[in-house]
């Protein structure tokens, strides 16, 4: 029983995998506050209200030292807050206090409160840690509260008032964004709500005191817990993404002219139900219009842009029309997450988690990559052969398309090798091409391909 | 120096002022729905019209 290498900072217990499953391990020292948990109904009513994510018990190996071990459900695909869109965070922090106000009508408390232990499961956000509860001490202030300002409120007060900010920089400071850091950054006009006030202004200027100011030990009282909680969860209620405004035009622009998507979703969606893939990763999604389409003929899928914005349109369509099926994320495919934490293995690689889909769906991508970032043809070819275990639906824009004549308007034409040609030849090792089809009222082309293992 | 602060202490002071700050306009809201439960209370005594 080996932790997870990501399982290492809470006493309360620790996650190991075994066989290719995941276990939890509650150290004794948990005891009354797991049993508390179970006890009370806390445990059973919030993961009927989808905000926990269930687990069984299972026996405990005889000289095991652990008061329980879990399974908890499976999870497909984990994601990182600096991978999801702002209306992703919004719905963790808003499930974070839900669980928390939950949590206190049972006399308990969550001891940390940060996205990192959020985790979407059939679209809605989750809690997965189990030993996130304490027992609530009478008179003890919320434990996590500056916790859960730096790592949900301020990213979204920010996200708010600079809708230019991006949750990519929760890759670079994971602990989230400090109080003065938020202050400096919010716009003059933030400083008119007395919520601000409180929330970012006062803790700046505590924080820019730094630790000479005595500190006097007084009772928070639970009435005072749950009124700040209340509060919080009315003003991120609030609060609004990108995603949320301006994005007919924004989708209008992107596209080619409404007959050309009919028919490429005529095409796209014939060869889906052809190949009828389990699970779709949907590369360069933009607002999702294929993810969709791949989903409502029973795929599960990974919706991926760089663009926060159209993934934050696609996460509130997908609540809306109940599409359980869809987890859209924000990447750069030019700069997919890494990996991090301690000695760089606490967060996998994107890649590495995006590996394994049955078919990737490249479309009115390539071009993007080819003629905006410079990526050579043989390169993108490789990338698509190691995200599919069977399949690729790829569209090809030749440079006479106007969308490529646009990412060509102002630089110098140094792409000789952008050729269909080419770009055949760079399919070749990996993938045999099974259909090759010109998508009506345009130059570009659609390739069905079939990866060589 | 920085290293050495508590991170937990200007945490724990703001939350004593928030809690301070929302404790008062949580009382005059409470106030303010009793004050027009009054009104809408009398209303509420009517006899329902069959």
């Amino acid at each position: 029983m080996t932790p997870h290498p990501a399982s290492y900072r809470d006493p309360a217990g620790f996650v190991f995998e075994q066989d290719g499953a995941v276990y939890r391990w509650i150290a004794p020292g948990y005891a009354p506050h797991y049993d508390r948990l179970m006890a009370s109904g806390l445990y059973q009513m919030l993961v009927d209200r989808g905000l926990l994510l269930p687990h069984e018990e299972v026996p405990v190996p005889a000289g095991e030292k652990a008061h329980r071990i879990l399974k908890p459900r499976n999870l497909t695909l984990w994601t990182y807050p600096c991978e999801w869109g702002v209306e992703q965070l919004k719905a963790a922090a808003l499930a974070t206090l839900e669980i928390n106000l939950a949590a206190l009508q049972a006399g308990m408390l969550l001891k940390d409160a940060t996205p990192l232990n959020i985790q979407f499961v059939d679209g809605r956000a989750v809690l997965i840690d189990t030993l996130s509860f304490e027992t609530v001490v009478d008179g003890a202030p919320w434990q996590a509260f500056r916790q859960f300002c730096t790592q949900f409120l301020y990213p979204l007060l920010l996200a708010h008032y600079q809708p230019g900010c991006s949750l990519k920089l929760l890759a670079a400071q994971p602990d989230g964004f400090p109080a003065l850091f938020t202050a400096h950054l919010l716009p003059r006009r933030a400083r008119w709500n007395l919520s601000n006030r409180l929330y970012v202004y006062l803790p700046a200027a505590l924080e820019a005191k730094g630790g000479t100011a005595p500190v006097r030990t007084r009772a928070v009282s639970q009435a005072s817990i749950r009124n700040n909680l209340e509060h919080l969860r009315r003003r991120i209620g609030a609060l609004q993404g990108p995603g949320s405004t301006d994005w007919e035009r924004y989708y209008r622009e992107t596209i080619l002219s409404e007959a050309y998507l009919q028919q490429k979703e005529t095409l796209v969606g014939s060869w889906l139900d052809a190949i009828a893939p389990p699970t779709v990763l949907d590369l360069g999604c933009n607002t999702g219009v294929f993810s969709v389409l791949a989903a409502r003929k029973g795929s599960t899928v990974t919706a991926v842009d760089a663009d926060a914005a159209c993934i934050d349109r696609l996460f509130l369509r997908c609540q809306v029309e109940s599409i359980a099926v869809v987890m859209p994320l924000v990447a750069d495919l030019t700069h997919p997450l890494a990996g991090g934490g301690w000695a760089g293995r606490e967060w996998k690689p994107l890649l590495e988690r995006l590996a394994g889909h049955h078919t990737v769906l490249a479309l009115a991508l390539v071009h993007h990559l080819a003629l905006t970032k410079n990526v050579p043809l043989p390169h993108i070819a490789a990338l698509l052969h190691q995200l599919c275990t069977q399949a690729a639906v790829v569209e090809w824009v030749p440079k006479s398309d106007p969308k490529a004549q646009e990412l060509l308007r102002h630089r110098e034409d140094i792409f000789t090798h952008y050729t269909e040609a080419q770009f055949e030849a760079a399919l070749a090792p990996h993938f045999a091409i099974e259909r090759k089809e010109p998508v009506p009222g345009s130059d570009r082309l659609l390739y069905l391909l079939r990866k060589r293992c | 120096m920085l290293l050495y602060i508590d991170p937990g202490s200007s945490g724990l002071l703001a939350q004593v002022i928030i809690g301070a700050v929302l404790a008062v306009g949580v009382f005059f809201r409470s106030v303010r729905e009793r004050v027009s439960g009054l009104f809408r209370g009398r209303k509420k005594e009517d006899p329902p019209t069959p």
